[in-house]
């Protein structure tokens, strides 16, 4: 590898998007990402969604950075042009393992693409047959690492809120409600919030459902509880 | 003769010493505190650990295999408790990896499509002597970025025994009476070299003869005793018990989650 | 070769510091580094130690696990330090550096209050210990709260290995401190009572053990009020039990391991002792 390539490959993100939380309820999935791009530690970018709708049926959401998913959603449009050629939905099984041979294939040549993907959807058993159909989430790092879940969290999520989130959806397990999921990504939001120096309060909500597909989120804002601060400032 | 070798191991020795001279004299102008190593950005590994352990015992009829199911970042972040290790590659092959979790996937798909061409080339099963010959050379294919994996292939042969064979990240194959790789490695092989092994018993003692049965306690008991002591290892046995003329069972045992 | 030749080769560097630690190999063992040696590495503790204030108090806990590489050493491993009877430090990091630093803690507290004849205060536990650590930049890898009770009230502490300081009403620290500090912000409230936060800081570590890998077995509480110190644990949480038992008894017979080798040594009787009493 020479000095030529370092320019040429994303061997460090730019712009990036922190955490995707993701979870699965009754009927379909959940994703929600804030709205924020962020150059190293400031905030350089407002109002920009880290979603993106493949079909009726699938979104992918992400963290890491920008540009690379941007070729990414290049490369994904085409692949779904490519499905209809044959009359074909893509899935998001299909999808998941057609990222996963991709970023694998990118990371053996050296140049990764720079993101942590989360594929969201729900998977028809049989062709526009919504009884059938099953919710959904698949995981793929950057390095080509991939696996399938009921609730994720990525980024410093991973940490923060992996066990959370698990513990939440232990209680209710498949018959978690839309709504109550929702308000667990919120609250989940919420605690990033408070450790995450790169996470936004500005985010919206995603879901994939069996019977409505893919609905994207309106924009939010949550302002948290703060009033811990008063507590906090005295020396030493 | 003697006084010659003599001078040169004293002309050796001074030598060495001017070096470590050398040496001292370069770490006190620059100490590594001060080196710009401290700040240099680290390159771009393309690898990852995700943890986890993996293990085999073939027997006379049978192969069985285990794994956890747990899947770690950074060593001690637990990303997923239900991510599978274990592929079973037709009836009679069972492929087990620990390791980077990119090249199990990798390892996986490539295994299948090859078997998959066999069976369109030749239409029938692969042997599991002839998947393992494969794997080997899959694995040395890529001898200078390898897959970063410890594999071991299992099932029955073509004259109905089990088999085991265990590799290296690089290709290098043995068959063997049983394996096991990944993080808790060195804890489950000597405690299989003991009790399948026999190799600390002395001779006039009862040698338990390895039954299918045993096996499988054997089996579940190592991953218990994996999962008391290290830490990666853990959440859920995925046990796939293959038995000469008979079909594949899965079963899914509990493991402590801490 | 003479030393001399040596000494004049080789710039002096005094960093002795009386009767601190000694870095006069520091250059020697870096020149060894280079011609091909390999430095020994430190075994560090993975942790999840939490604590929480409540009205008129404080409850802190730890769990007990303590690890080498990826291999558990010790499964009952004490992490709740007792400074003095109403003062407790909860430690991270190097196993080594915090026994010493909470030792040297406790000593110094204990001979405060016996030359004041009054009860020691958190803040002075806390000023030991960040100059102490200052001192060593870093180098002493401990990662303390230091929390109790004293007449000015409850207060709570967090030391780090570089010697920064701050207080807090609730926090984690540890490998598992990110999964813990995440239900502390999510449950806390000002002016909790110790009902509440005994519970609280027991949920915390429970989410740390169980969503780290380095942190686990069982876990311990203090709860530290001004009457009086209460000590819980072990306390062992659902998922931290053996679902099942093992298959098989492994026991050998005596004489069933193999010998290898014998070999006789001969003595002579020169005193002896009579032990059976």
């Amino acid at each position: 590898m020479n000095a030529h390539d370092e320019v040429q490959r994303t061997l460090n993100p730019t712009c990036t998007g922190t955490s995707v939380i993701a979870l699965q309820y009754k009927t379909g999935v959940v994703v929600l990402t804030d709205r924020v791009v962020s150059y190293g530690k400031m905030a350089r970018y407002k109002n920009v969604s880290r979603q993106y709708k493949v079909n009726d049926n699938v979104l992918i959401a992400f963290g890491g950075d920008h540009a690379d998913f941007h070729w990414l959603q290049n490369v994904i449009e085409r692949q779904v042009l490519l499905w209809k050629r044959f009359d074909q939905d893509i899935g998001p099984k299909a999808l998941h393992g057609y990222l996963t041979s991709l970023l694998y294939a990118k990371r053996c040549k050296m140049n990764p693409v720079w993101n942590t993907l989360v594929v969201a959807g729900v998977e028809e058993e049989e062709k526009n047959n919504k009884e059938t159909s099953t919710p959904f989430i698949g995981v793929i790092t950057q390095k080509g690492c991939a696996y399938q879940v009921k609730h994720i969290a990525t980024g410093l999520g991973a940490f923060l809120l992996n066990q959370a989130v698990e513990d939440e959806w232990r209680k209710k397990g498949e018959d978690l409600s839309r709504e109550e999921a929702e308000a667990v990504l919120r609250k989940s939001l919420e605690l990033t919030l408070y450790h995450d120096c790169v996470a936004d309060n500005e985010f919206e909500i995603g879901r994939v459902d069996a019977t409505e597909g893919v609905v994207l989120g309106k924009e939010e804002k949550i302002i948290g509880d703060w009033s811990i601060a008063e507590t906090n400032c005295q020396y030493e | 003769m003697t006084s010659f070798t003599g001078i040169t191991a004293v002309a050796n020795a001074t030598n060495e010493m001017a070096m470590f001279k050398q040496a001292m004299k370069e770490v006190a102008a620059h100490p590594e505190w001060m080196s710009s190593r401290q700040i240099e950005r680290q390159r771009w590994n393309p690898y990852s650990m995700e943890g986890g352990s993996t293990c085999a015992i073939s027997g006379e009829n049978f192969a069985i295999v285990a794994s956890d199911t747990r899947m770690t970042q950074n060593d001690i972040n637990i990303l997923t408790r239900d991510a599978e290790k274990i592929q079973i590659l037709n009836d009679n092959i069972i492929l087990t990896t620990s390791g980077f979790y990119g090249d199990v996937l990798q390892l996986k798909k490539v295994l299948q499509s090859r078997l998959h061409k066999y069976r369109f080339d030749y239409r029938s099963d692969m042997s599991v002597d002839l998947c393992a010959e494969l794997l080997s050379r899959n694995l040395y294919y890529r001898r200078f970025f390898p897959y970063y994996t410890g594999a071991i292939l299992a099932g029955i042969d073509e004259h109905g025994k089990g088999a085991v064979f265990s590799y290296d990240p690089i290709g290098c194959i043995e068959r063997l009476g049983y394996s096991a790789s990944g993080a808790a490695e060195p804890m489950i092989i000597p405690f299989l070299d003991c009790q399948i092994g026999h190799v600390t018993l002395s001779e006039g003692y009862e040698r338990p003869e390895l039954t299918l049965d045993r096996a499988i306690s054997l089996m579940k008991d190592s991953f218990r005793g994996a999962a008391e002591r290290e830490i990666s290892t853990g959440d859920k046995i995925h046990l796939v018990i293959a038995e000469a003329g008979k079909p594949v069972v899965v079963k899914f045992l509990p493991l402590r989650e801490d | 070769m003479a030393t001399a030749d040596v000494k004049s080769t080789v710039p002096h560097m005094d960093m002795d510091r009386g009767g601190a630690f000694d870095f006069s190999n520091c250059i020697r063992n870096q020149a060894m580094c280079k011609m091909g040696g390999k430095a020994p590495k430190l075994t560090s503790t993975g942790t999840t130690i939490v604590a929480v204030a409540f009205k008129g108090g404080l409850v802190m806990g730890a769990d007990s696990r303590a690890t080498a590489g990826n291999i558990i050493a010790d499964k009952h491993c004490e992490k709740v330090h007792k400074l003095t009877e109403s003062i407790y430090a909860c430690g991270a990091g190097t196993a080594a550096d915090l026994d010493q630093v909470t030792k040297m803690l406790s000593g110094n507290l204990r001979l405060l209050e016996l030359n004041t004849g009054r009860k020691a205060r958190v803040i002075t536990a806390l000023r030991q210990a960040k100059q102490h650590l200052f001192n060593y930049q870093g180098y002493i890898g401990a990662y303390l709260l230091i929390g109790g009770v004293d007449p000015t009230g409850p207060h709570l502490y967090m030391c780090s290995a570089n010697g920064t300081t701050m207080a807090f009403p609730f926090t984690a620290q540890g490998s598992g401190s990110y999964a813990a500090i995440t239900i502390l912000e999510r449950d806390f409230k000002v002016d909790m009572t110790k009902d509440e936060a005994e519970k609280l800081v027991q949920r915390a570590l429970e989410a740390g053990m169980h969503g780290d890998n380095a942190s686990g077995n069982s876990l311990n509480l203090v709860i530290i009020e001004p009457s009086e110190t209460v000590f819980k644990g072990p306390i062992v949480p659902e998922f931290c039990k053996r679902p099942e038992p093992n298959d098989l008894v492994y026991k050998f017979q005596a004489g069933a391991t193999k010998v290898l080798k014998h070999k006789t040594y001969k003595y002579d009787v020169v005193e002896s002792m009579d032990i059976t009493h």
